[in-house]
């Protein structure tokens, strides 16, 4: 396991273009991820970008690549999930903590007497601003009614609402598929209605939802 | 992932359900979106293209500027250095008596000259060619 080199890289995108699914498996990929994280941790961020990232992540070595156990695409996947999944805890880190905004922004500093201080100790306040509250409720409430309207979405779809209860309780697809004895073609059936009605409502939500 | 919520989890679920479906499947949602597959192959087939190139642009002016900075070094070690090869290798002679490192005379007549002014650079960087006189007719 290591670093790429750019010709291993380059044959392994040459070798995807053969199958012009894989490409689009992995548009789809990431912009399920922007979606993921939402517009608030994106910010402007798109899907094109997040693939950019996770390609330049693997040539620059910053994400080790074992071709024997992962192809291109899987690791590519995997560097736009961690990817997405760092912008949003760091978006998540910035409301929650102005301690941590601070220190991000790079104001942090410390005192000659050895004794970490932030720059603007007596401003900052340790806890959420009303502000930061103020957002943070709002992304949760706009996040809980896409949730219900996906679920309005696939209202009559009995085994696309099944699947989505099982997921909204923290199942898999391979346990919800188990559970209700199902086979393969049946979850996927359900899964291909959920992702376009889930697209669907994000699109109808307008320009900040809709995943580029 | 932060956003542990319930769209979180469907849009896990659905994440799940890209990587692992058929490619056929993955076409076919692609045409019921009314996007056109092909055409969308080729916008992420030109995305990874380009980042592929901006890479390679990079590599090369890091290389580049890599290779500046080096032969820069070299001119500046070379002008405290005697201007021939012959008085490079006398100098690095006398350098190595002075340190009391010996090498048998086969060994030394088979130092190129590159690896003469390698080792003379090494003995530079140590500050063993400090004081030593260059070898008459090579000031």
């Amino acid at each position: 396991m290591g670093r790429a080199t750019h010709a291993e890289v380059a044959s392994a995108i040459e070798a995807l273009a053969r199958e012009p699914g894989e490409f689009v498996r992995l548009r789809e990929f990431a912009k399920n991820r922007i979606a993921r994280i939402g517009p608030w941790a994106a910010n402007g961020r798109t899907a094109e970008e997040l693939l950019q990232i996770a390609i330049l992540k693997v040539l620059e070595g910053s994400r080790t690549w074992n071709p024997e156990k992962v192809d291109l695409k899987g690791l590519l996947m995997g560097a736009m999930w961690s990817t997405a999944s760092s912008w949003a805890a760091h978006h998540s880190r910035n409301h929650q903590s102005p301690e941590y905004a601070l220190s991000e922004s790079g104001t942090e500093t410390s005192a000659s007497d050895g004794n970490g201080r932030q720059a603007f100790d007596k401003l900052a306040s340790q806890s959420p601003s009303p502000e930061d509250e103020l957002i943070r409720m709002e992304e949760a409430r706009e996040r809980s009614e896409i949730a219900d309207q996906i679920g309005e979405a696939c209202a009559g779809d009995e085994d696309a609402l099944a699947v989505i209860a099982g997921l909204e309780d923290g199942m898999s697809l391979v346990e919800i598929r188990d559970e209700f004895g199902w086979e393969d073609k049946t979850i996927r059936a359900a899964m291909r209605r959920i992702k376009r009605r889930t697209e669907r409502v994000l699109e109808g939500r307008g320009d900040q939802h809709a995943v580029r | 992932m932060p956003f542990d919520d319930r769209l979180g989890r469907i849009l896990d679920g659905v994440a799940h359900y890209i990587e692992e479906a058929p490619a056929e499947d993955i076409l076919e949602n692609a045409l019921l979106e009314g996007s056109d597959p092909h055409q969308c192959a080729e916008q992420v087939h030109n995305t990874l293209q380009r980042a592929l190139e901006s890479h390679r642009k990079a590599k090369l002016a890091e290389a580049r500027k890599a290779y500046q900075e080096q032969a820069q070094e070299v001119r500046q070690l070379a002008y405290q250095l005697p201007p021939s090869p012959e008085g490079r290798r006398r100098l690095l002679q006398r350098a190595m008596e002075r340190e009391s490192l010996t090498l048998q005379n086969r060994e030394f007549s088979e130092l190129t000259d590159e690896d003469v002014l390698v080792q003379l650079r090494s003995l530079a960087e140590l500050g063993s060619l400090d004081d030593l006189d260059l070898p008459d007719g090579d000031e």
